[in-house]
């Protein structure tokens, strides 16, 4: 295993949110396989320079999501069954995704649809 | 720092930290209220608690982590173990264990220095190993500057522990030898501290070599590296 998490402090998705993304992709995608044993909260708000209260809410969120398990003494895992999204659910986060990225570049709404059009008809 | 690299820089900080630890040592060995040869015994334990403290010193003052609005993050758990010098660490766990007892007059210093300077050198590993990505080139250089000031701790309380039972079972040789009994139990305990001085001796004398040799701080330690990009991989 050989992942790593990005913050981009210039990027309005607050922290956490970019962190919930990154981890849920590498789930989903099984770039991070059900077992795995992920750092303690402190070594990734150390490495990233970030308090622990924001990597802690990223975790939180992914348990509830049932993706991450924290067992006391046992670290926290990637679940054994983490729950598999449907294609509609992953189009909504790669689109929202998109968006907000090309709207950070500055590109008008017009622009951005009629990118997705020309993306289609190639 | 003065214009240092960072490796530099850390190294600076260790050396004066040895500095500091040989003035200490010979403050502690000459020290009229360490009175019987207390001050002697304890001199290697403030000399390792000061290696601890200039290691402690470059992991958390000098190595900063990198600046910039993009940070980064491993997703691979860094646990104290997988940083140790294992073989190291054994010897020095078996040469607290086996030391010789020699009376509560020196023995309550020798535990409760050695007990401050066990802890000082479990929070100097632990910081070394929880320390952010640095200056240091790739993740591999990272974590070869990590398990070098590991390796300098686990040195340093080699030095700690083991003079001071090389040095107490050297004594307790000469005088069981001394004594002239020649029965065979006391062969038998003037042989086993000898064997003891001895290899204390020579771990203590190991742990110098290493921490001036092998702990140079640098980026690129080939052993180590290799290690580290087997591990990561």
């Amino acid at each position: 295993m050989n992942h790593g998490l990005t913050v981009d402090l210039e990027d309005p998705t607050p922290p956490f949110e970019q962190l919930r993304r990154q981890l849920a992709e590498l789930i989903h995608t099984g770039a991070l396989p059900p077992g795995t044993r992920l750092p303690t909260v402190r070594q990734i708000a150390a490495d990233l320079a970030l308090a622990t209260g924001t990597v802690a809410r990223a975790y939180r969120e992914l348990e509830a999501a049932q993706l991450l398990v924290t067992r006391r003494g046992g670290g926290t895992r990637v679940a054994e069954h983490p729950p598999v999204p449907s294609p509609e659910e992953l189009l909504q986060a790669y689109t929202t995704e998109y968006v907000n990225r090309a709207r950070r570049l500055g590109i008008p709404p017009e622009a951005i649809l009629e990118t997705i059009t020309r993306t289609l008809s190639q | 720092m003065l214009g240092l690299s960072e490796d530099g820089a850390v190294r600076l900080v260790r050396f004066i930290g040895v500095l500091i630890g040989l003035i200490a040592t010979w403050a502690t060995a000459t020290s009229s209220w360490l009175s019987l040869g207390r001050g002697l015994m304890l001199a290697p334990v403030a000399l390792g608690g000061c290696i601890f403290l200039g290691v402690l010193a470059g992991e958390r003052w000098v190595r900063r982590p990198s600046a910039g609005t993009i940070r980064t993050a491993e997703l691979r758990p860094r646990l104290l173990r997988d940083y140790l010098p294992r073989p190291l660490m054994i010897a020095v766990l078996a040469s607290a264990a086996t030391g010789p007892y020699p009376g509560s007059f020196y023995s309550i210093f020798l535990a409760i220095s050695l007990s401050l300077a066990t802890m000082l050198a479990a929070g100097t590993a632990v910081r070394a190993v929880r320390r952010p990505h640095g200056q240091a080139s790739g993740q591999a250089g990272t974590d070869a500057l990590r398990r070098n000031s590991v390796t300098a701790v686990v040195a340093g309380l080699g030095i700690a522990i083991a003079a001071p039972v090389a040095g107490v079972s050297a004594t307790m040789a000469a005088a069981d030898f001394g004594t002239g009994c020649g029965s065979s139990a006391h062969y038998l305990i003037g042989w086993t501290a000898t064997i003891l001085a001895l290899a204390n001796t020579l771990l203590g004398v190991y742990c110098l070599a290493l921490l001036i040799t092998r702990t140079g701080a640098r980026g690129e330690v080939p052993s180590a590296t290799a290690a580290a990009s087997t591990q990561t991989s």
